[in-house]
């Protein structure tokens, strides 16, 4: 039974999601079903602040190695959530109440948003460049011939978006025009990448086909705890 | 602060920031040709202050319009005054720097041709960024009417299923604004029943849910016409749906800097306001030039190395 129920659900689901794309007149149903998904996802979220208040309450208590950061996690999630939960500080609240937008301009969780999550999230991509250099220098190097190609692919890419690229080949005459370093660029984003991203959508594509109808099917049921039950 | 001081020093910092740099080269490329290791944390030492010297001397460099591009711009300039566009920004506060300029011009864009905008996203953080981005067009556009110019639709949980939802009927999945206001109060969304109503789509995104899935999820069943914005990681992957699926792409700050010197060039009212994008190009370029001159380095040491192994063996 506790597993039988999850495949009719996703056989019936799966089912009229995959028929309605033929049967026009299905169409309704299936819009059903994905609405039913949209209230199902909003649920994910308490499941997931759960879930995250069980292992930070589970590491501090249990004074697991870096628990001081789980305390950190908790504060900052409790902060946010009681600044989105009731509005506080925001503008919007005295002609809307709770309808307030929780990102109005002003409102205490844009500005913590904005002064914490904001430069932080934008700090950790930022240091890609640094590893990304450093990669460079030590990884990089025309080894064999697929690496020579790799290498010159991407010193062409990197060349072709920037303004240093356009000056480096911009004396060539109109009729090597297809050498310049930008149409170069262009030329491997366009077609040569092109050629191999096709490739594997389609590959891609016809993986998903099939591991759809196998759980549709309640061939796979890995996703139900184990397959081997 | 310090980079207004070091702005006004203007070509005294410039030309500090090049000899050090080009010192700094030089350093590196007889380190690399006698065949001794580099540190990592030099490396990181000098990207750092290639950048952040590149930053603070302000250098601006020239930017060559793309086809690719253009046809974003081209296809909003050809739009007439009253059309709507849905705007949907699929991004955090990691893709922003990157994508909030190309968000920023191409809602400019529309407001000075008076198209309505509806400002959507897929992303549970989109919906600061869309705040910043309606922040930023208001500053040239003081004006605007909430309701009548532009609305915000803000995030809808589900991914995948919200777009192939709003693909055939928009409200079933934002049957309010993000305000709790009826979108049929809104004069913005009159006569928007479906994504194929708006005379274009600009998705502006970082990653998933984002282009791939509009792509798939609208474009495909509804037949509505879509132009991109993608960081410059993701760029090289949504070729495959230009330009039949998506007729333009700005790909990352290129992109977006390409997108700001045609509007400045069409409209030159906006040359006095900050072109964000323009100004990230100049050190973005200068730390790919580092990082080329890097992987050639390395490959000199590289060869050197193996020629001295050759050598002795």
């Amino acid at each position: 039974m506790k597993r039988t129920i999850p495949i009719l659900i996703t056989f019936i689901t799966g089912g009229i999601i995959v028929l309605a794309e033929f049967i026009p007149p299905w169409a309704i149903l299936r819009e059903h079903v994905l609405i039913y998904f949209q209230i199902i996802a909003v649920f994910a979220f308490f499941l997931g602040g759960g879930s995250l208040l069980k292992i930070n309450c589970q590491k501090v208590v249990r004074k697991r190695e870096d628990w001081q950061f789980a305390i950190v996690t908790l504060v900052g999630f409790f902060i946010m959530l009681a600044l989105g939960l009731f509005k506080m500080g925001n503008p919007e609240m005295v002609d809307l109440g709770f309808a307030a937008d929780l990102n109005a301009s002003g409102s205490w969780f844009k500005n913590v948003f904005d002064a914490v999550k904001a430069p932080l999230s934008a700090s950790m991509y930022s240091l890609l460049a640094f590893f990304i250099a450093s990669a460079s220098y030590r990884a990089f190097r025309a080894k064999n011939s697929d690496a020579t190609v790799l290498l010159v692919s991407a010193f062409i890419i990197l060349l072709g978006q920037t303004f240093v690229g356009v000056v480096s080949t911009g004396w060539m005459p109109e009729w090597m025009s297809f050498f310049k370093v930008e149409n170069l660029s262009l030329w491997l984003l366009a077609k040569a990448n092109l050629a191999g991203q096709r490739a594997i959508l389609i590959g891609i594509a016809l993986g998903i086909i099939s591991m759809s109808l196998r759980v549709i099917l309640g061939i796979e049921r890995t996703h139900l705890s184990g397959g081997d039950e | 602060m310090l980079l207004a001081v070091t702005q006004g020093l203007g070509p005294v910092f410039s030309w500090f920031f090049w000899i050090t740099f080009a010192a700094g080269l030089g350093w590196l490329l007889w380190m690399s040709i006698t065949g001794r290791e580099v540190e990592r944390r030099i490396i990181f030492l000098f990207m750092g202050l290639t950048v952040s010297g590149a930053v603070l001397a302000g250098i601006i460099l020239p930017v060559q319009e793309t086809t690719v591009v253009r046809n974003v711009f081209d296809t909003i300039e050809g739009l007439s005054e009253g059309d709507r566009v849905l705007l949907s920004l699929d991004y955090d506060p990691s893709g922003a720097p990157e994508l909030e300029p190309m968000a920023k011009a191409v809602s400019q864009h529309c407001f000075e041709k008076k198209l309505k905008i509806c400002y959507m996203t897929l992303w549970g953080t989109g919906g600061a960024m869309i705040t910043d981005v309606i922040a930023l067009a208001k500053v040239d556009f003081p004006d605007l009417v909430y309701g009548d110019d532009y609305c915000n639709v803000g995030y809808r949980a589900g991914n995948e299923a919200v777009l192939r939802v709003i693909a055939s009927d928009f409200r079933k999945t934002f049957p309010t604004d993000v305000s709790g206001t009826s979108l049929d109060s809104l004069s913005v969304m009159n006569g928007i029943l479906n994504c194929a109503d708006f005379k274009y789509i600009v998705a502006i995104g970082s990653g998933r849910p984002g282009i791939k899935e509009w792509v798939e999820y609208v474009v495909e069943p509804s037949g509505a016409l879509m132009g991109s914005g993608a960081a410059a990681v993701s760029a090289p992957q949504l070729y495959p749906y230009y330009p039949q699926q998506m007729n333009g792409m700005m790909g990352g700050s290129k992109g977006a800097s390409e997108y700001e010197k045609m509007l400045r060039r069409v409209y030159p009212k906006f040359k006095s306001s900050r072109a964000q994008a323009t100004e990230i190009m100049g050190p973005q370029t200068v730390a790919h030039v580092f990082l080329m001159l890097l992987i050639v380095f390395a490959n000199i040491s590289y060869f050197l190395a193996k020629k001295r192994k050759g050598a002795s063996a």
